[in-house]
């Protein structure tokens, strides 16, 4: 089956191979046809490639029932679903004009590329790269373009016209204007390729572009494609066209642009700021950032904060105030005197009066807010011996305290408020936001609780470890969907009548749940891997068990498994289009079902899937591809 | 492989606990009233639903309090339901709209809530909305055992089956010509059982297709991946029509499979709520009858001449209006602004190719089935 | 505390630190609060369950919807896409034809899988430019996209099949064929297992214990006396020769149905509290032999090893859970009783028929059947008053009245068409006395005799072109190919009526488009993931491997084939022993493409009947059971591969 096997060095592999240094007809020799079975294949692998492209290409382009214009005109109900964009008649101000309250979504997208910008410059992500190796890509692009559309063009005549013989099996038409507009690309690339490379002569090998300024004229060329290429289909004034589309450049272009200057000037930005801030420091604070961008974003930015005085029916802003600044101060001396070294066994009767406390604001009726702040002052004050000691170390501790309180009262104060986008639907989410939404939640949820069940599982305690390996074991055990299906069928039985808790909410605990057993196997690798040796040095230096994994187990066993985590976020992220399947309007619902289900776009379910199955691949390769830069640059696996 | 047993036995043991008969404890829901979710319900409903959200009566009271209706509907039925980018539109949608502007004299105080068939009765029990138009079927087992309450039926529907004409089906073709064919239907609901049942008492043998979504089934079926397709009749004339197969499908038995009358639900035991629901469905019912819509009823009024209209528009003998809990100009914001009857038809199930004359659908005058009691 | 006398200073400290140490207060004694953490936790545990459990049976009840396994026993009226059974009497068939779906798919899945992967992975370190590149595009494309969406995919491009509607350009026509794509599904040519075959199959067993034994016993020489004896060859022979003589002599194990059946009626005489009370024991045997064996391995020859606290809590463990088995099975009949079901239908049913030929309730002799036809009967007659005999006692006619008219000149066809129709031609729903009538139909004059052969017997026949005895030789020709253990045959397109055509589920087989979907799916995807184990695994095998083969002379092929896949496949097991569980639960989301797998068919099932729990605790107790036979089944031959290490 296979040519000659080159056995273990292959790793230059994963990158094109050299070219060839006296001529494609050399290189043809050397990797096409060394030898008579090698040619062999590459006869099979030709006509394998024949076949699959001109199935796919035809599927794409040239099918009869091909509908791109469904994947444009719906493009702003796939990504942020039933978002007011100033079309609905229903919504209305006061002033009785319809509301657009698409800038929200947009400056929500702008404060993540800000954040991703400036992370490229503090990760330093990015690296050098010779121009050669991208003209390369052009050439064989092109090339591979010509090859098909010409080869097959000359293939299919060959054997159907002259022999009657059909040989790519099923048949496909091609259109001529297809035909033309391929074959031209594929010519400039290819032409262009082969002209940079000559002109460039032996430059090309030595000096490097950097990457991210390729990536940043990519992203110019395609947005200013937006401000030539009209894309538009409706005016919203054909019979039975949706009302939310306008013209495509209307919407998207002009912020688009903004999008990109804003990626360009925080990269400026970041730059400068790396010659004044220490990488450490940015870092941590961008990390920070990233962490609270999230719920930041979905709250304030997608949901608006009320902050008038009442706004809601029994929600009152002072109250929330008072609360969180009594928590803060109160709490606060609390975890001062717990964190203190000398406190000793006073600290268990802290932990157990602030027990009986928690018990009881369950037990009665009172503000989720309480008990949440309740149950992190626990938290710190049994956190408090590990992290305490010196003053300026207690201090720093407090410090994340009020840090803390401050965003608890914040969050509470944007969920209980009232919410100002008014669509027609209780939640603005859907499509790509859904998607995502539940992908960075799920994330977010399953990692903590997987360290912890990881923990449980490795522990020296019975009952800790037995219910953490029945745990993960079933859980596991059991397919994705199952556990979904059950999150919305069996859950409004579980929960207290009046309890309105959304579906979308119950399939993101529930998927968190799962997500967090294969989370728990990762992480018990990574832990399984630290020589004893690191943990009877830190016993012996009289740290704590808790110590021990905080601040030397944990920090290597988290590194180690970093780029399983990263495929467990790939994974995740392709499982999120599950929900579909159990009536959530994530992405792939409204591509597979909604959109072909509208009147006017009867027929476009297989342009759709061609479209989402291109949409999840771009982030899907990307994570794979930045994953394997990770591990690289980790080394993990090398020592 | 003693361990993954012992980790099975565990598992199944908590499963088994979790259903063994122990009914003893009456609990009472700790914190049943803020233990709302973070996530997104409206945040205005936060920190006030009450603990019986779901029993006893107030649901007014509560929607009052809310300033919006909730409204339970369907994740996309053409005609029925249809959401198109930023807007919801449809016969279903239409009522919720009418009643919003019954309760608030606003038809645009109303959020929808899109629901699958398989959770619409649960989450109307969580109390996640207040009234269900979801083109739901009204039977017996749900009335008592699934515990709804039904209102007027809005549109009288059937299950039907729908074959090529090329084929030599016609209206009158029966069971036993589709014997021995592949059909098909879309999952969760009652079509299957119907459809089987109605094979086997006609002595044919078929064999039945399950697709996950309507969009599925008429792929399929177009493809020539099934021979026939079963679901609602008022489903299959508007995929025939919208599809452009009117002159080449058909759709048989002549009386349906099954009865299917479509109709608002909502929960047991709040008479003030099913009192108002009903009367909504039912002035649009009356002004059809009177063939006032929405543009003539301002003219109407102005004439006087008809007691019975007066006194739905809250003018005369106010206190029928006031007593149903609304605001005695109510009904006639819902005809302002909904329209009556016959023009939510026309305006959401005619462009499907649905005709009302002659259906069962039509006014009783015009022979048909929408009919509705007095209003005094 | 007083320290001891004798000491001073910095002694005498350190001795009350000591003691201290050796005995704290029980708030700072580890194991006492270790245990007190997880008791809180474990109670806090139970005291959540104790407030959903009742709300959730509370709003169970509230909708009526109580828990309970009486439906696996009843009928659910709904028709199942394909598999064992296509419109099952029971719940507990409806479930079983499920599972029976999953697995068909999940094994066909497991071992396309394995092969591609293999060869992608192969392709992947291939030297040839353009099989690498295809590889890796391969890899690249199919693992980035969501199964999911692959499914959709794959249903969709049945659009591309051949039409199958007799009107249009394009499309399949009726007949018989080797491999046709169709809309409907994909028809393929296929050896059926026929008659004999399970017969035959008992054959090839005993073939395969007698070759094994032989196999052993060559070896064995082979290794002592260093003879070549050919073990495997052997082995195969001998399978050979029991597979030859089994082809003429399997109806000697024709008795195996009688044994089936006898099963069967035994199991359907056990009273269901008979099996409720025996799992009950089983469960309760099962914790007393866990925990015996359990102290049999703290056991030293000095006697009983101290138990720890966490061997007494694991036995405490598994003796509850013991109990909490027991009590389920006794509170829950249904369970039980579907069980029951389930095997009297498997030995009764399923069993009994494919070993028993002479179950068919008409297979005349041929030497009968010879002499009717001399007597100047056809085929056609015989048949009709085969019938009319099986249905003489609901139609209320004794053999001789059969008799008598049969001698007045009427034909049994015209006797028997006369009793089952209405005068108006209608045919007749009850009997005289109003019984429902359900007519047995002559399945069987001869085995494997078709209608359309018999018609054409009775034409030479009545042509006079061959005699009947001629017929007779024939009859016994098709009554032997029926009785073959194998058949070959062809994918066949039939009419179900005018204008429609499909696929003959019983003549080769037949991939629908549901089938082929999760199929090809789950096969492409999880092939990816194999490829890249494989490759990862070839790359782990050490260089010198192949530095020393290929200085032993062996060429490339040779190092790949004897050195480094070997070795490389000790490395692959165990991941891909996690992707064939993968895949086994990625088939699940087969009920987005009309696959009638267990989730789907039990997704109907909540739907009609409301049984939410039972169903979920069905895909539980499946895929963890799934899951648990799967990964012993890697484990074991992990384990087998494993280097001894010396």
């Amino acid at each position: 089956m296979t040519g000659k096997i080159i056995l273990p060095d292959i790793p230059e592999l994963e990158f094109a191979p050299e070219l060839p240094p006296k001529g494609p007809v050399v290189w043809m020799k050397d990797n096409l046809f060394s030898t008579p079975r090698s040619s062999f294949l590459t006869v099979v692998g030709l006509y394998v490639a024949y076949v699959f492209t001109k199935g796919f290409t035809g599927f794409v382009f040239n099918y009869a029932e091909r509908r791109w214009d469904a994947v444009t005109d719906n493009m702003k109900l796939l990504m942020v679903y039933l978002y007011p964009n100033g079309t609905s008649e229903r919504i209305l101000d006061a002033a009785g004009e319809p509301i657009n309250q698409m800038h929200r979504v947009w400056i929500s997208l702008g404060v993540v590329i800000a954040l991703t910008a400036l992370s490229l410059v503090f990760w330093r992500v990015g690296g050098k790269m010779a121009p050669k190796r991208i003209t390369r890509t052009l050439q064989i692009s092109g090339g591979f373009l010509l090859f098909v559309f010409l080869g097959v063009t000359i293939l299919d005549y060959v054997f159907g016209v002259l022999f009657g013989f059909d040989f790519g099996g099923w048949e496909w038409q091609f259109s001529t204007k297809v035909h033309f507009w391929t074959i031209l690309v594929g010519v400039v690339l290819l032409g262009g390729g082969l002209l940079v490379d000559r002109a460039m002569g032996d430059r090309g090998k030595e000096e490097t572009i950097s990457v991210i300024g390729l990536l940043g004229a990519l992203a110019v060329v395609v947005v200013g494609l937006l401000w030539v290429i009209e894309l538009p289909r409706l005016s919203g004034t054909e019979p039975g066209a949706p009302k939310v589309f306008q013209p495509i450049e209307e919407t998207t272009t002009l912020p688009w642009t903004i999008m990109l200057g804003v990626a360009f000037l925080s990269y400026w930005v970041g730059v400068g700021l790396r010659r004044v801030i220490p990488d450490r420091a940015g870092t941590r604070v961008l990390t920070l950032a990233w962490l609270v961008s999230f719920p930041v974003l979905v709250m304030a930015v997608l949901r608006d904060p009320g902050w008038d005085e009442v706004v809601a029916p029994g929600f009152s802003l002072g109250n929330y105030l008072t609360i969180g600044a009594a928590f803060l101060v109160v709490g606060g001396l609390v975890i001062w005197a717990a964190s203190h070294p000398a406190i000793g066994e006073w600290s268990a009767a802290i932990v157990a009066a602030i027990g009986v406390a928690i018990v009881f604001s369950w037990s009665v009726s009172m503000l989720m807010f309480i008990r949440f702040s309740l149950f992190a002052v626990l938290l710190f004050v049994l956190g408090a011996k590990t992290f305490g000691g010196a003053t300026q170390v207690r201090r720093r501790y407090l410090l994340l305290w009020a840090g803390l309180m401050v965003f608890l009262t914040y969050f509470f104060i944007l969920v209980k408020g009232g919410n100002t986008v008014e669509t027609q639907t209780p939640s603005p989410f859907g499509g790509f936001v859904l998607t995502m939404i539940i992908f960075v939640s799920v994330m977010l949820l399953s990692f903590p609780f997987g360290v912890l069940l990881a923990l449980g599982r490795t522990s020296t305690m019975p009952i800790f470890r037995l219910m953490s390996v029945a745990y993960i074991e079933v859980v596991r055990g059991v397919p994705l969907i199952t556990w979904l299906i059950m999150s919305i069928i069996f859950m409004p039985f579980a929960l207290p009548i009046g309890a309105n808790v959304p579906d979308f909410v119950l399939v993101i605990l529930f998927y968190a749940g799962f997500s967090a057993a294969y989370m728990a196997e990762n992480v018990r690798g990574g832990l399984q891997a630290i020589r004893a040796g690191q943990k009877e040095a830190s016993v012996a230096l009289g740290m704590t068990t808790v110590q021990t994994m905080i601040f030397i187990t944990m920090p290597q066993a988290l590194r180690t498994v970093i780029p399983a985590l990263v495929g467990q976020a790939i994974a995740t992220f392709k499982d999120t289009s599950l929900v579909a399947i159990i009536g959530l309007l994530d992405f792939l619902a409204l591509a597979q079902g909604t959109v072909p289900g509208q009147p006017l776009y009867r027929g476009s379910l297989r342009t759709m899937l061609i479209f989402a199955a291109f949409f999840y691949w771009i982030f899907t390769f990307s994570m794979s591809k930045a994953s394997q830069r990770l591990e690289k640059k980790l080394g993990v696996g090398e020592r | 492989m003693v361990r993954r047993l012992f980790v099975l036995l565990v598992a199944l043991a908590l499963v088994a606990a979790a259903c063994g008969d122990d009914s003893t404890s009456d609990t009472t829901e700790p914190g049943a009233a803020t233990t709302t979710t973070a996530g997104g319900g409206g945040g205005a409903t936060a920190t006030t639903t009450g603990g019986d959200g779901g029993q006893g009566g107030g649901t007014l009271a509560e929607v009052r309090a809310r300033g919006v209706l909730n409204c339970g509907v369907s994740e996309g039925a053409a005609g029925f339901t249809n959401i198109d980018g930023s807007d919801f539109s449809g016969i279903d949608v239409d009522y919720c709209r009418a009643v919003a502007a019954a309760i608030f004299g606003d038809s645009n105080k109303v959020e929808f809530f899109p629901v699958s068939s398989q959770v619409r009765f649960d989450n109307l029990k969580a109390g996640q909305y207040d009234v269900l138009f979801r083109n739901t079927t009204w039977t017996a087992s749900r009335d008592t055992d699934v515990g709804m309450n039904f209102g007027p039926t809005t549109y009288f529907d059937g299950q039907g089956v729908m074959g090529p004409i090329s084929k030599g089906f016609s209206a009158d073709s029966e069971p036993e010509d589709v014997d021995g064919l592949l059909l098909c239907t879309s999952a969760g609901t009652t079509s299957e059982k119907n459809v089987a049942e109605w094979a086997s008492l006609g002595g044919a043998t078929i064999r039945l297709e399950t697709l996950e979504t309507n969009e599925d089934v008429y792929t399929a079926f177009i493809d020539g991946s099934c021979d026939m397709v079963t679901t609602d009749a008022s489903n299959l004339v508007g995929e025939r029509f919208t599809r452009g197969f009117l002159d080449e499908w058909v759709i048989f038995p002549p009386t349906n499979i099954s009865k299917e009358p479509l109709g608002p639900a909502y929960r047991e035991g709040d008479d003030e709520w099913a009192d108002i629901i009903d009367w909504t469905v039912f002035v649009t019912f009356i002004a059809a009858e009177k063939g006032v819509t929405s543009a003539t009823i301002d003219a109407a009024i102005a004439a006087g001449d008809d007691p019975e209209l007066l006194r739905i528009a809250g003018l005369e003998s106010s206190e029928i209006v006031a007593d149903l809990g609304i605001a005695t100009d109510g009904f006639l914001q819902v005809i302002k602004q909904i329209g009556n009857y016959n023009e939510i038809y026309e305006r959401n199930l005619a462009p499907l190719g649905l005709v009302q004359a002659g259906s069962l659908n039509a006014l009783f005058t015009e022979g048909g089935l929408i009919y509705a009691p007095p209003f005094r | 505390m007083v320290p001891p006398t004798g000491l001073k200073g910095r002694q005498r400290n350190l001795a009350v630190i000591v003691r201290k140490q050796e005995r704290p207060p029980f708030w700072r004694n580890a194991t006492i609060l270790k245990w007190a953490a997880q008791l809180s936790f474990l109670f806090g545990f139970i005291a959540i369950a104790a407030v959903v459990i009742p709300q959730v049976q509370d709003n169970l009840e509230g909708q009526n919807l109580t828990f309970g396994w009486d439906w696996l026993r009843g009928r659910l009226g709904f028709l199942i896409r394909e598999g064992i059974d296509t419109d099952p009497d029971t719940g507990a068939r409806t479930i079983l034809t499920g599972a029976v779906n999953t697995l068909r798919v999940t094994i066909s899945g497991v071992i396309a899988a394995t092969l591609l992967g293999t060869i992608i992975g192969i392709g992947r370190l291939s030297s040839n430019w353009l099989v690498n590149r295809l590889a890796s595009l391969y890899i690249e494309t199919i693992r980035n996209i969501p199964l999911l969406l692959w499914m959709f995919f794959w249903i969709a491009v049945v659009a591309f099949f051949n039409i199958i509607d007799p009107t249009l350009e394009g499309s399949v026509e009726a007949g018989s064929y080797f491999l046709t794509f169709t809309r409907k599904g994909i028809g393929s040519a296929w050896i059926q297992p026929w008659g004999g075959f399970y017969q035959w199959a008992i054959w090839l067993l005993i073939g395969a214990v007698a070759g094994y034994f032989v196999h052993k016993r060559q070896f064995r020489i082979k290794e002592t006396t260093g003879q070549e004896t050919y073990p495997n060859l052997s082995a195969l022979g001998v399978l050979l020769v029991f597979a030859v003589i089994g082809w003429f002599a399997h109806p000697v194990f024709s008795f195996v149905g009688h044994g089936a059946e006898f099963i069967a009626t035994i199991i359907g005489a056990i009273p269901t509290i008979g099996l409720q009370i025996a799992l009950a024991a089983a469960a309760i045997f099962l914790g007393y032999w866990w925990i015996n064996r359990f102290l049999d391995e703290r056991r030293t020859p000095a006697g009983l090893a101290k138990l720890t606290d966490d061997d007494w809590f694991r036995m405490i463990t598994a003796a509850l859970l013991a109990l909490v088995f027991a009590a389920f099975f006794l509170m829950f009949s249904g369970l039980a009783r579907g069980a029951l079901d389930v095997s009297e239908d498997f030995f009764g049913r399923w069993l009994a028929p494919k070993f028993d030929s002479t179950t068919n309730v008409v297979d005349l002799p041929i030497s009968e059947i010879e002499a009717q036809l001399a007597s100047g009967l056809l085929l056609e007659d015989i048949a009709a008053e085969q019938e009319l005999l099986l249905n003489a006692e609901l139609l209320n006619l004794s053999r001789a009245d059969i008799d008598a008219a049969l001698a007045s000149g009427l034909t049994a066809r015209r006797i028997y068409e006369a009793e089952i129709n209405n005068p108006d031609g209608t045919r007749k729903d009850t009997n005289p006395w109003g019984e429902r009538l359900v007519f047995v139909p002559p399945k069987k004059l001869v085995d494997g005799l078709t209608a359309g052969v018999a018609v054409e017997i009775d034409e030479a026949l009545g042509d006079g072109l061959i005699t009947p005895a001629e017929a007779g030789a024939e009859l016994q020709k098709i009554k032997d190919r029926a009785n073959a253990p194998l058949r070959w045959s062809k994918a066949e397109v039939f009419a179900p009526r005018d204008g429609f055509l499909d696929l003959s589920p019983t003549s080769g087989i037949v991939i629908t488009r549901g089938f082929f979907a999760v199929w090809i799916a789950v096969t492409l995807y999880t092939a990816s993931f194999i490829a890249e184990i494989v490759r990862a695994g070839i790359l782990a095998v050490s260089k010198g491997q192949t530095e020393a083969a290929s200085s032993l002379g062996l060429s490339r092929s040779q190092s790949l084939r004897f050195i480094v896949l070997p070795q490389a496949f000790r490395i692959i097991f165990p991941p891909l022993g996690n992707q064939y569980l993968n895949l086994f639960k990625n088939t699940s989301l087969g009920l987005a493409v009309a696959f009638p797998d267990i989730v789907a068919v039990g997704q109907t099932i909540t739907n009609q009947t409301g049984q939410t729990v039972p169903v979920i605790l069905i895909w539980m107790g499946f895929f963890l059971g799934g899951s648990l036979i799967l990964s012993s089944i890697v484990n074991f031959y992990n384990r087998r591969l494993q280097l001894v290490e010396r």
